[in-house]
């Protein structure tokens, strides 16, 4: 039998330039190769309009299993309708986080979708490869945790799927396996290949769905065994530097300093960037860090409202996520920010705090803002009365004005106070060439007919 | 590129950090150069011009209500809330000009009065060029004039 795992396209967020092979899928395939079972990834970032159609027709897969963000379920259904109109009678299957928490909605709304799996993907999906090979049944998939189906016109929902403890005895994610695009892709830029050392995430911050997805499970691998990988990218594919995309790479101080030392003892010479929370650092840590070649860190601060830090249950302080922010570039690492514009409690007073930040302290990475948006799951979603926040499930393409804002705090004045921030940091790169100019139409007239008395 | 250039002759730019496309029209070809440049190619033109007739014309800056106006720069949201839209100092003070009340050729006047240091050939080029880029985005509607 053969598998096609499809990734679908971001509409709203093309121009993030997130370019990196997509690691879920890269796991779920290496898992079911090790199983014995063909498959193939289709990543649609990459894709032109008539790619996707034709590795369907030529490849015939038995089963297209979708992975889908909330940000990008219309895309994700997209894909679905094609593979249902062009293969018949394959199974079409979503995972991922939208699918995790709206599996109802979605088998209710998409028919083409005929399973959607919830949490974890990689036992579920051996088990419905095993499943379809035996010819699948209404008695089969029952036996199957962690999946939700149509059976007899309402939605039928399994036993949670038990969590991968031990992820190191996952197989290392199978970049080999992508059929589009072409592998060199992922390296157009940069030779960066990610590498994800944890699943989950112990903290509870209200927007956020991972430690919901998780359930605040932080299981992390040994850290000779990332450093095996690493060596093994390295040698395969001429990796030079990687991205650790675990939701909060330092979670384990102790187990960072001896990721940290393991590169340092096998003198790889790598670059490396990840995603921090500002209290699970120390100066002694950055040193370190650096020295065994980070060169960038993401810190998700959100606000620089103390307030409204603690309603969102964020578990750090303003003063505390400045104070790192400085210490980490004094230390000769890019610090790469995001904040969320438009959270309880928010007033643009702090919008225009988080644009002083930026110009003050001259962050020497990106500064990302976005406005809130209410994911499924989380904690926000599921108590909005809390909060004080109405919302919309109808999520557009683009970032959308999918909660009610106070009357200060409209859509669109948030918009403005965005572009403000991103223009503040823009400023601080004067090598940027991020900001893209657009360019003069071409436009012919008679120069002779230009008056004399345009000028001086 | 940086939107403001620190000396020198600075014609008027537009920029974004995000690709751009004109509803009801051919989207901008977005090409990709080394080191992950883009450049945005605008469709096919070129505009034929009738200069004597252009200049008596008035153009208007429309969507008044998506403009930031800071002191060096601004933006605007286009079409409408979804992609900002940048401009330097030299195209957001062209763009106070087209107020409803000047015409084409005062607003080159000013331009080229603003300029007087630098070429004024490629002055003129660059504002005359400036007004049908801003046409094409449908950030200022033209009207009037004889």
């Amino acid at each position: 039998m053969k598998v096609l795992l499809v990734f679908a396209p971001y509409e709203f967020m093309k121009t993030v330039t997130s370019n990196q092979f997509p690691l879920g899928l890269g796991y779920l395939a290496s898992y079911i190769r090790s199983k014995g079972i063909e498959v193939k990834i289709a990543d649609l970032r990459h894709a032109k309009n008539n790619d996707f159609a034709k590795l369907l027709t030529e490849y015939q897969p038995d089963i297209v299993g979708i992975s889908c963000m909330t940000t990008n379920q219309n895309e994700a259904y997209e894909i679905a309708r094609t593979a249902k109109r062009i293969l018949g009678n394959s199974l079409v299957i979503l995972g991922g986080v939208h699918a995790t928490f709206m599996y109802e909605e979605i088998l209710k709304k998409i028919k083409e979708i005929d399973i959607t799996v919830i949490g974890e993907g990689e036992i579920t999906l051996h088990e419905l490869c095993k499943a379809w090979e035996a010819g699948l049944s209404a008695d089969s998939l029952a036996k199957i945790n962690g999946i939700a189906y149509r059976e007899n016109g309402a939605v039928a929902v399994t036993p949670a799927r038990e969590k991968i403890q031990i992820i190191d005895d996952l197989p290392i994610p199978a970049f080999d396996l992508v059929a589009l695009p072409d592998i060199e892709c992922y390296f157009k830029n940069s030779r960066d290949l990610p590498v994800l050392t944890s699943r989950g995430c112990p903290f509870k911050c209200a927007f956020c769905s991972t430690s919901v997805m998780h359930g605040q499970q932080y299981r992390k691998r040994d850290p000779e065994k990332i450093v095996d990988e690493l060596e093994f990218l390295i040698n395969r594919y001429g990796a030079v530097s990687f991205s650790f995309v675990d939701d909060t790479f330092t979670v384990d101080k102790e187990r960072t300093k001896k990721i940290c030392y393991e590169i340092i003892r096998r003198n790889l010479n790598i670059k490396w960037g990840c995603s921090a929370r500002v209290d699970t650092l120390t100066a002694d840590m950055l040193k370190i860090m650096k020295k065994a070649g980070c060169k960038g860190l993401f810190f998700g601060i959100e606000s620089l409202n103390d307030n409204v830090l603690k309603k969102i249950k964020k578990g750090f302080t303003a003063r505390k996520a400045v104070k790192m922010v400085k210490m980490a570039m004094d230390e000769g690492i890019t610090v790469d920010t995001s904040f969320i514009l438009g959270l309880p409690g928010d007033s643009l007073d702090n919008s225009r705090k988080i644009c002083d930040f930026v110009k003050k302290y001259k962050i020497n990475g990106r500064v990302l803002t976005n406005t809130l948006q209410i994911l499924p799951g989380t904690d926000m979603y599921l108590n909005p009365e809390y909060y004080g926040i109405k919302y919309s499930k109808n999520y557009k393409s683009t970032w959308s004005n999918s909660i009610s804002f106070s009357e200060e705090l409209s859509f669109k004045a948030l918009l403005k106070e965005k572009v403000k921030i991103q223009y503040a940091n823009h400023a601080n790169h004067s090598e940027d060439a991020r900001l893209y100019e657009i360019p003069y139409p071409a436009v012919s007239y008679n120069e002779a007919e230009v008056p004399e008395f345009i000028g001086p | 590129m940086q939107i403001q250039s620190e000396k020198g002759y600075d014609y008027p730019k537009i920029a974004s950090f995000y690709e751009v496309n004109i509803a009801n029209s051919t989207p901008f070809d977005v090409m990709v150069g080394e080191e992950g440049a883009i450049s945005i190619k605008l469709g096919t033109d070129p505009y034929e011009v009738n200069l004597p007739v252009l200049l008596v014309k008035i153009p208007v800056l429309k969507k008044k209500n998506n403009w930031i106006l800071e002191k060096r720069w601004a933006c605007v949201f286009f079409p409408e809330w979804d992609t900002p839209l940048y401009f330097n100092k030299t195209a957001r003070e062209f763009c106070l000009l087209c107020n409803g009340k000047n015409t084409i050729q005062e607003i080159l006047k000013n331009t080229v009065k603003s300029n007087l240091k630098y070429d004024r050939k490629t002055v003129v080029n660059d504002a005359i060029r400036f007004i049908f880029l801003l046409k094409k985005l449908k950030l200022i509607a033209i009207r009037g004039g004889n």
